[in-house]
């Protein structure tokens, strides 16, 4: 008995050492989707947000652009769970667009303080969401379905064209209370009748 | 028996058999099959690689249900295998809900029928054990 039980743990052990060996080698190569845009000289402080969220590389600067695309399901997080690129720093008055790839199951964009929400998740490819970024602020949001698995993302808007985030300028409040003057809109490609019925 | 002839046993010296085929076991090769096909689709549309293992994991439970594989073994390492696959669903965030919920619900009636093939069967063996071992005296007056 005593033979069979210590084959039957060697076996298991084998099983668990090739499981592992196989999850090392796939999650090593997780794609760097969105190249557009250079790093900033200084990163802004995420307050660690970001910490679990293996596709932020750097906060991809696209200062001085009118409108901007961020991809909704971009390889990511083991799978197809990032936003690409996970961070951005853009201009104020930037339009922020973003579109789902289709992959990863339903998205959403919602932003931690309440700024911009696209509403319940969906998957159909093709689905976009935008929203216009007026205020100077750190923007943090998540996909809300995949957020323990690290979908995050975060908008730096800054009106510095220069350097990096400037110290003590108010940029990392996020404080979005005077929504008022901010557009904000949803489209999305498919009818909501369709979608439900 | 020892490790090696149990090894063997389970590996090469595998083979498939129907001599045993219950409606309980069927159920199971049908669950196992579901949420084993579910996690294959969801590794297929997102990626996501313990989905590949998962799937791979029930689909190669069901198969081995038909088979002389050490059935103890296989409802004795099914039962933590398809309860970390919920807590795990639990822990991310549970995603893909409506999916989930049905996946769980047919996940968790997978424990709950590889708990009672382990006991039935288990049963079943002893009673098999004790006539074996006291067979009629046949012969035993000459």
């Amino acid at each position: 008995m005593s033979t069979h039980r210590r084959g039957v743990l060697k076996a298991l052990a084998l099983v668990a050492v090739l499981v592992t060996a196989i999850l090392a080698g796939c999650t090593s190569g997780t794609a760097d989707e969105g190249a557009a845009g250079l790093q900033l000289p200084n990163e802004p402080d995420y307050k660690g947000y970001l910490d679990n969220t293996d596709n932020y590389d750097y906060t991809h600067d696209m200062r001085g652009q009118e409108a901007v695309t961020i991809e909704v399901g971009s390889k990511g997080n083991m799978g197809d769970y990032g936003f690409g690129p996970a961070a951005v720093a853009v201009s104020p008055g930037t339009t922020v667009t973003w579109v789902w790839t289709g992959s990863g199951g339903t998205h959403n964009v919602v932003a931690d303080e309440g700024t911009f929400n696209s509403g319940p998740p969906v998957a159909e490819k093709g689905t976009t969401f935008e929203y216009t970024f007026d205020k100077p602020g750190v923007y943090r949001y998540a996909c809300e379905p995949h957020e323990a698995m690290g979908m995050k993302g975060a908008i730096f808007v800054t009106p510095d064209q220069s350097g990096g985030p400037s110290s003590g300028a108010g940029a990392e409040s996020g404080d979005s209370s005077g929504s008022e003057s901010i557009e904000y809109s949803v489209n999305r490609h498919l009818e909501l009748g369709h979608r439900l019925g | 028996m020892n490790a090696v002839t149990y090894v063997r046993q389970n590996t090469i010296a595998l083979r498939p058999t129907l001599d045993s085929m219950t409606g309980a076991r069927l159920a199971a090769i049908a669950l196992a099959t579901i949420t084993g096909g579910v996690h294959l689709y969801l590794y297929w549309t997102q990626s996501f690689v313990p989905f590949l293992l998962a799937g791979i994991g029930f689909l190669t439970m069901a198969a081995l249900v038909p088979t002389t594989f050490d059935h103890r073994l296989l409802y004795l390492g099914g039962i933590p295998f398809t309860a970390m696959q919920v807590v795990a669903w639990i822990q991310l965030g549970m995603p893909d809900f409506q999916l989930g919920v049905a996946d769980k619900t047919v996940q968790l009636l997978l424990i709950c029928l590889l708990g009672y093939l382990y006991v039935s069967e288990r049963r079943n063996e002893a009673t098999a054990r004790v006539d074996v071992e006291t067979p009629e005296p046949k012969g035993a007056i000459r």
